[in-house]
């Protein structure tokens, strides 16, 4: 589904990405670690367009997306999240949830003031399925208001509240886990299973917390110094020795 | 008496209108899209010189300026739209493709002192210091000059109701809320497929038109335009008003307009004697400097802040 080939990204005279090639597999929740500075974020950025690669190629679906912008990759389907809690902070819960269904009737002025039924319509169609969503994520009882208001974990929920609206098929989520308590870990992880098995979603998340990684992710890649050590699953990962070596330091 | 105070009034309302309808395009901009236009006023200007070329009177041999095209004032009114929405497009194609706003902000800045300059040295155009004078107001014929006031008050407050009712629209949709998204989160915003450029320079661009179509009716008040009139503080009246109205809030915006000219006009009307009236008017500045300090000290969001979009009704 994602495929990316021999990425590379320098800033100035540091390679922060070094080489990546990695696949997601479609349907799988895939798991991305590796230590502070790893290039974890960096490579995040580069494959939703954020950064511009130094080298390599980016696959979606069959398309090379490696120059396109951070709008067009999210309109191929691939949305993302941020490791910092993003929203749109002085607007509504609802708000934010009407803001994301792409290519809306009503982006559009023309439409704005010579065919507004057809805005209407679909306004009425994403309203209820944001209502469902909200239901969902348990949050449609604070529909009304402003999400700088709203506790961290809500503002993370919300987030995927909002990919949810895209319509996209793979998700990004980077540190879905920072600023969230330990006691969410369980329903955090139960959201992701559910949306896997209920929508057929793929996931790729970045997260400093193994316990979740853990539990919630089929396969894990492991990143230091801008280079991939190695892939596998939990227990395949964590008998490697390159793994054990990024983060407790090697042999004396 | 009273009716030299009606009259002036009147005069007073017409002139807030226009800087009402001025004020509702930077709020766009800037209370919408958050995009801090330093120099608005170069829209104001080229509305107004678009509007005056297209409708004066043709050069005789004795004149400086080469154009004019004794059009119908509407025609010119019109024309200031796309006009400064033109010179948007322009320069917000280069500026607005960056993320970061700080080149935008020195763009705009430098562009309105551009404007400024060429209004003042291109002479064949823009009939240089002198300007244009004796420019012919609307209807003007079918009134006595003291009823016209009148007239003209409402002309110029039924121009803010169309551009009110058109800039709400603009708001309230889906589009709307795509700029207020930019706004709050332009990186998550391209996060869910949104082409935030497209959206930043259209937002650009119809602010720039309502300044030129408030431009072109500027010129219709005064009667005579010259470049000085456009000097960059009068971008800051943009800033004050919504300061004070509220931004993201077009009430706000009409408001803060109005208590603009109304203060402003004040300072004004009560010149006594001429000792007095360069002292007041010297003073004008410092009031609106002390209000606008006591208004983000107090209300900071504005006296009409921005209002909630509330989802409840049935769907």
């Amino acid at each position: 589904m994602l495929e990316i080939k021999e990425i590379c990204k320098n800033f100035g005279g540091l390679r922060a990405v070094d080489r990546c090639s990695l696949s997601v597999k479609e349907r799988s929740i895939t798991g991305l670690i590796g230590p502070n500075g790893a290039g974890k974020t960096t490579l995040f950025n580069v494959i939703s367009g954020f950064l511009r690669k130094d080298g390599g190629e980016v696959w979606l679906e069959g398309e090379e997306v490696g120059n396109f912008q951070p709008y067009e990759i999210a309109l191929k389907g691939m949305v993302r999240t941020f490791q910092t809690a993003a929203g749109f902070m002085h607007m509504t819960v609802m708000e934010n949830m009407m803001i994301a269904p792409q290519s809306q009737e009503g982006e559009r002025l023309g439409r704005v003031f010579f065919n507004r039924k057809n805005i209407q319509i679909q306004e009425k169609e994403n309203r209820k399925k944001a209502e469902e969503i909200l239901n969902f994520i348990n949050l449609y009882q604070k529909r009304n208001e402003y999400v700088e208001d709203l506790a961290s974990v809500e503002i993370k929920l919300l987030e995927v509240g909002r990919q949810m609206m895209t319509g996209a098929k793979i998700f990004l989520l980077d540190e879905p886990m920072s600023g969230v308590s330990p006691a969410f870990q369980g329903k955090m992880v139960k959201y992701i299973k559910d949306l896997r098995e209920r929508i057929g979603l793929t996931f790729f998340i970045i997260e400093h917390n193994l316990g979740f990684i853990q539990e919630v992710s089929d396969a894990i890649y492991v990143m230091n110094n801008g280079q991939l050590l190695c892939y596998g699953t939990w227990g395949e990962i964590t008998g490697n020795e390159k793994v054990i070596e990024a983060y407790l330091g090697g042999k004396k | 008496m009273s009716g030299n105070i009606l009259s002036f009034l009147a005069g007073t309302i017409a002139l807030a209108a226009i800087y009402a309808i001025y004020t509702l395009g930077f709020n766009l901009q800037f209370g919408y899209t958050d995009l801090a236009n330093m120099g608005y006023v170069a829209f104001f200007a080229i509305g107004a010189y678009v509007s005056i070329i297209l409708t004066y009177s043709p050069p005789g041999p004795m004149d400086a300026y080469r154009f004019g095209f004794n059009l119908p004032m509407w025609v010119g009114v019109i024309a200031a739209a796309p006009a400064a929405a033109l010179f948007a497009f322009l320069t917000g194609l280069p500026t607005l493709k960056i993320i970061k706003a700080d080149y935008f902000i020195a763009v705009t800045f430098a562009f309105a002192e551009i404007v400024r300059m060429v209004m003042q040295n291109e002479i064949w155009l823009t009939n240089g210091n002198f300007g244009f004078y004796g420019l012919s107001r609307p209807f003007k014929q079918f009134f006595s000059s003291y009823t016209y006031e009148f007239f003209f008050a409402s002309l110029m407050v039924g121009s803010l109701i169309i551009a009110y009712l058109i800039m709400r629209r603009i708001c309230n949709s889906p589009f709307g809320r795509m700029l207020k998204g930019i706004r709050e989160n332009d990186m998550a915003c391209q996060s869910l497929g949104k082409d935030i450029f497209r959206a930043k320079l259209k937002s650009y661009m119809i602010g720039a038109a309502f300044a030129g179509v408030a431009g072109s009716l500027y010129a219709l008040y005064t009667t005579v335009i010259v470049p000085e009139m456009f000097v960059p503080s009068v971008t800051f009246v943009a800033w004050w008003a919504v300061m004070m109205g509220g931004k993201g809030n077009n009430k706000g915006a009409i408001l803060g307009a109005f208590i603009f000219i109304f203060v402003d006009q004040l300072t004004i009307f009560t010149q006594a004697s001429a000792a007095y009236a360069t002292r007041l008017s010297s003073l004008r500045g410092f009031i609106m400097g002390v209000m606008l300090i006591l208004i983000l000290r107090f209300l900071p969001q504005g006296v009409l802040k921005e209002k909630k979009v509330v989802y409840d009704s049935k769907i």
